[in-house]
Formats: C-alpha cells, sequence, structure tokens
C-alpha cells in the first residue's frame, strides 16, 4: 500500500513539476526548493540529520508537494500534505505554512496563533513567526503581546526571507502601536523613520509620517 | 489563497433601520447576544430601578422582564432570549464565562470552550486548591478575550456598550462598502483590523474617550454592582 502511494507521489512529481525525486537526491531537491532564507535551510539541515532514521523518500515526495501548494496558495493541497505528514516529527515550515493558511483563508486567528507558536518552538527566535504573532495578537487585540513579537521580530530580523522588509514593517507596526495606544507620537515617529530608511518607498509609513505632521 | 469553500461567506443584518455588513453568520448572531447581554444590565424605573438581571435572579423568572417590556416577545430575536435566561445556578460557576460573548471586543472570536482556556489549565495545574485556581484566573487578562478578565466578560457589558456597538457596526460597514473578499480570511481580517483601529478612536458616545476603555469602565462598574447584588443576594458565586 505505501509503495503503491509512493510511486504515485514520484509520478505526480513526474508529470507536474517534471522532477524526479530519488533516495539519492531528495534531501538536496528539498533544500533547492526552500531556496532561502539561510536559516531556514540550516533548519532543514539539522531536521533531516536528526530525524534520519525516520525520514524517507516518501517524506521527500510529501515535503516537496507541500511546498508546490504552499506556493501556489492552493488551500486543499496544502492542508492534504500536512495531514499526511503528520506521521513524521513535526517541522517549522510545514506547520508555519498551516498556521498561515488558517489566518488568511480561514480567518481562524486563534488556530494561527497556534501554529505559529509552534512553529516558534521548533525555530526559536524566529522573525517570520515573531511577525506573524505580532500580526495575530493585534487581531486578538492583545496590544501588549503583539508589540513584544514585532519588537523581537526586529531584534531577529535576520532569520527571516525579506529581512529589511519584515523589519521594516515590524517596525511601521510598532509605530502605530506607540501612537494609537501610548499616543506617543516621540517614539512613533522615530519607528517610522527607522522603516523608511529600511524601506523608502513604503506607502503607509509614509502616510503615517505625513498625518503625524499634520496633527503637529 | 485559492477561494474553495464558500460556506463562511459574509453576511448582513439589519438591526431596525440599517443594514450592517458582517464577515461570518456567527458574528451576525453575535450582534443579537451582545445587544441582549448589554440589555440585561441596564437598570429600569419599569423593573424599580432594577437591572432584568437582577430581577431575573431574584424572581427566578424572566415574566417581570417580558411583561415591562412586551415588545421583546414579538421581536424576532426573541428565541435568543430563550437561550439566554433564565439565570440558574450555572450563572454563577466559572464555566458560565463560556457562554457570554465578551462583547464587542470579541464579536469576531468563535465560541470559547474551556478546552481551548490554557490560563485556566496553567492555574489549575499550579494549584492544588480549586478556588485559589479560580480566583487567580478570573483576575487574569486573556488571550481568548482581547485581554479582558475573565471576570468581566462573566459581567457582561451596559447602555455605553451597546450603544457603542451600533457605533463600530456603522464603522465597519461604512469602510467595507463593495469591498470584495476573495476568501473568509480577507474578509474577517479586514473585519478584525477595522475593529481594533476603531477601539481606539475617541468616541462621542462615550463622552471621547476611546470605546476601548469605556468599555472596560462600564464593565467594571458592572462587575461591581453584580457582585454586590449577589452579596446582597447571599449567592455564592467563582467570579467574586
Amino acid at each position: 500500500m505505501a509503495k503503491k502511494s509512493l510511486q504515485r507521489y514520484l509520478a505526480k512529481i513526474k508529470k507536474d513539476y517534471n522532477v524526479v525525486l530519488t533516495e539519492e537526491n531528495y534531501k538536496n531537491i528539498i533544500l533547492e526548493e526552500l531556496e532561502s532564507p539561510p536559516s531556514l535551510l540550516d533548519y532543514f539541515r539539522d531536521y533531516m540529520e536528526k530525524n534520519k532514521a525516520k525520514i524517507t523518500l516518501e517524506w521527500g515526495c510529501l515535503m516537496f508537494l507541500f511546498i508546490k501548494a504552499d506556493e501556489e496558495k492552493y488551500a486543499p493541497d496544502i492542508e492534504k500534505y500536512y495531514r499526511l505528514l503528520e506521521t513524521y516529527t513535526p517541522n517549522w515550515f510545514t506547520e508555519v505554512g498551516l498556521a498561515e493558511l488558517q489566518l488568511r483563508y480561514y480567518g481562524n486567528v486563534l488556530k494561527a496563533r497556534d501554529g505559529f507558536l509552534k512553529g516558534l518552538e521548533l525555530k526559536p527566535d524566529d522573525a517570520h513567526c515573531h511577525y506573524n504573532l505580532g500580526f495575530v495578537y493585534h487581531l486578538l487585540g492583545v496590544s501588549d503581546k503583539s508589540f513584544e513579537h514585532y519588537e523581537k521580530a526586529v531584534i531577529n530580523y535576520q532569520t527571516a526571507n525579506k529581512p529589511k522588509e519584515i523589519k521594516a514593517r515590524s517596525l511601521y507596526n510598532l509605530a502605530v502601536f506607540k501612537i494609537n495606544v501610548e499616543h506617543d507620537y516621540e517614539a512613533g515617529g522615530r519607528f517610522l523613520k527607522e522603516a523608511l530608511a529600511l524601506m523608502p518607498r513604503y506607502p503607509e509609513a509614509k502616510r503615517a509620517l505625513k498625518q503625524m505632521r499634520w496633527l503637529r | 489563497m485559492r477561494r474553495r469553500t464558500t460556506s463562511r461567506d459574509e453576511e448582513s443584518v439589519n438591526l431596525g433601520l440599517f443594514d450592517f455588513w458582517l464577515p461570518t453568520k456567527e458574528s451576525v448572531e453575535k450582534v443579537v447576544l451582545i445587544q441582549i447581554e448589554c440589555n440585561l444590565n441596564v437598570p429600569s424605573p419599569e423593573l424599580n430601578d432594577r437591572t432584568p438581571y437582577e430581577d431575573i435572579v431574584i424572581t427566578k423568572s424572566a415574566s417581570n422582564y417580558f411583561n415591562a417590556f412586551p415588545i421583546i416577545k414579538k421581536a424576532p430575536t426573541f428565541k435568543y432570549y430563550h437561550q439566554m435566561l433564565p439565570l440558574s445556578e450555572k450563572e454563577f460557576v466559572y464555566k458560565a464565562v463560556y457562554s457570554k460573548t465578551g462583547g464587542i471586543l470579541n464579536i469576531f472570536h468563535p465560541k470559547i470552550r474551556e478546552s481551548m482556556d490554557s490560563e485556566l489549565k496553567k492555574q489549575f495545574s499550579q494549584h492544588e486548591d480549586e478556588k485559589e485556581a479560580i480566583r487567580i484566573w478570573k483576575d487574569t487578562p486573556s488571550e481568548l478575550w482581547s485581554n479582558l478578565p475573565p471576570k468581566f466578560v462573566w459581567a457582561g457589558g451596559g447602555k455605553i456598550e451597546g450603544e457603542l456597538l451600533l457605533d463600530f457596526l456603522q464603522y465597519l460597514t461604512r469602510k467595507v462598502r463593495r469591498k470584495e473578499f476573495d476568501t473568509p480570511g480577507d474578509s474577517m481580517i479586514t473585519a478584525l483590523r477595522n475593529l481594533r483601529e476603531w477601539q481606539f478612536i475617541s468616541n462621542e458616545i462615550c463622552s471621547g474617550m476611546a470605546p476601548v476603555d469605556a468599555i472596560v469602565e462600564e464593565r467594571k462598574e458592572i462587575y461591581k454592582r453584580k457582585s454586590a447584588f449577589l452579596q446582597e443576594m447571599l449567592i455564592e458565586t467563582d467570579f467574586v
């Protein structure tokens, strides 16, 4: 039975993506598919090493198909391959992929929170998880935790896929907190300027700074 | 994200003169429940300046309340009053909080169950005495209810929160008018973003205060009044 499904996955990968996965190449192909950031590649090298007795070519196929479903943002396949991968040790990529699905597709903020927290357990100090938790806690109306996670995203921004963007967006959100919640316009202005130094064309930050000047 | 399901499509709700936009069927129902929760905490001369809550607890029946306000019986929302009343012993134990709406600040949250409450689990695991665990838990701001502590969720909102609810629905409807959403997540995030924006904007309904502060203040007062009332009635509750 397991052999049959493996053959099916291999055939699907060959047909849909023109890639031939083998026992010898699947680990490298997964790393190639993940591309970046370096911290994620290091994480997966470590994951594959620690779980070498458990992971198989079937895991490689399922991970490959999960990555593709995630790239294509195709919700039913993300869920399908996540479920099939549940028999293996959890990994950061699938947990965070599912958390993003819960948030962006279903709007299930509490489940998304749990997923990003799990992601953080698997890859501590991960800026992507901190950034998303900042956003999730903002939606949940838990401002102090939102601020805390945005701050940590700023500190650990280099672990993210687009480090400058994550840092700039986190700084913008810190500014919004300072302005809206604490009415601290000075600190808010400082965060906005820092965000604009990293991403000079950041429209929301530009607009907010303009509004602040107008208010004064 | 590519759309596949349509089961949680956005909804519109008609509350008297206005049509409002809401992201889910659940939130439409919650609006009605929040209004009822708020109404139950507003004292009225028809009930000798008691709140409907107090009157129902004293008389162990909602008849006085419904007779004083016969319009309720004719309203299409009457079945929801049945769902929330009468107020039995269950109302006074800690589990009662999971039957509450959490008010405007939690209007888009799903139904909260005890199994989701990690703070309660934590307190139970740290304290052998269950009462002590509940005592700490009820005062601790909770992620499940927009940082409101369980005791304020249990207490419910009042007149100001009721008025703010309509204000927020108008605000949200203005903001999302003619907007199209790709996924249920997209409409939910938009609704929540607008809620979190609105809650910090100074509002005339609460004398220029930010709605979030006014809501907490009012719930504090309602909690105080409810606690005093239950103590006077010699009714034991986990929330006092």
